[in-house]
């Protein structure tokens, strides 16, 4: 088949960043790591556009550069710490409604707690729109172990999250409004520099 | 939509019922996490940095 030229590879390609940059801060966690993250792999899949072969998958192409970029990179290691400020920062200020905002902060801290493998499977499934086959082949590995890892990885964040809000009403009564406004203090500190 | 079954063993009707719907809530908000960010304007800095690979393509081939 005719390779892309390299205007339309481009093209093509624009319109997959905001797809990239999800799918890099759904898997660190970290904002500007996975900026950086999603940037590297824009990069690798520019250089790498002679291989692309035109007619498959394009987006599930770049996961797969995404995904080998962050692996490598997390040898480094620089996996931010459940409840990162800077997360915490770009969840509250993303969204008006402070207890969407919390429960999605939540969330968030669960999804940290998951085996990388389960992880990156329910975003690639549950978020980001591929189906069990794409998101097999992303991972290199059986559709059925997609399919098992990510359904560890739903009960798994229900049991997390389950466990959280426990801990809001327990002994500790820790309010959700004095845990936001916590993290609101931790935010504006950050923000002042 | 809750109650659009009558469950004939209320309590782990009750209990299934409660855990489909804990599930569709982590699913809406798995989505919301990644359309958030996937909604927003492309960074300046993606863009710029792949017209400099574009142009050190051009550069070498010119």
């Amino acid at each position: 088949m005719e390779k892309l030229d390299d205007a339309t590879f481009k093209q093509e390609l624009v319109d997959l960043i905001p797809h990239l940059r999800a799918f890099a801060r759904n898997l660190s966690g970290n904002p500007s790591a996975a900026d950086d993250l999603a940037q590297d792999a824009m990069l690798k899949a520019w250089n790498a556009r002679e291989s692309y072969q035109p007619g498959t998958n394009m987006k599930a192409w770049t996961f797969t550069i995404l995904r080998n970029v962050f692996y490598s990179e997390k040898r480094r290691s620089w996996r931010s710490q459940p409840l990162d400020p800077e997360l915490a920062e770009s969840t509250l200020i993303a969204n008006d409604d402070p207890a969407g905002s919390m429960e999605l902060l939540a969330l968030r801290n669960a999804m940290n707690k998951l085996p990388d493998d389960q992880r990156e499977a329910i975003v690639l499934i549950g978020a980001g729109g591929m189906s069990y086959e794409e998101a097999a082949e992303i991972c290199g590995v059986a559709i059925g172990t997609i399919k098992s890892r990510v359904n560890r990885a739903r009960s798994a964040l229900a049991v997390i999250l389950e466990s959280n809000s426990a801990g809001f009403n327990s002994d500790t009564s820790i309010k959700a409004e004095d845990a936001f406004n916590d993290i609101m203090a931790q935010a504006e500190k950050l923000s002042n520099g | 939509m809750e109650n659009q079954k009558k469950p004939d063993d209320s309590a782990s009707y009750e209990d299934d019922g409660h855990k489909r719907a804990r599930q569709r809530r982590i699913g809406s908000q798995l989505r919301r996490l990644y359309d958030d960010v996937a909604s927003e304007p492309i960074p300046d800095d993606f863009l710029s940095l792949l017209e400099q690979a574009d142009h050190k393509k051009s550069a070498e081939q010119g």
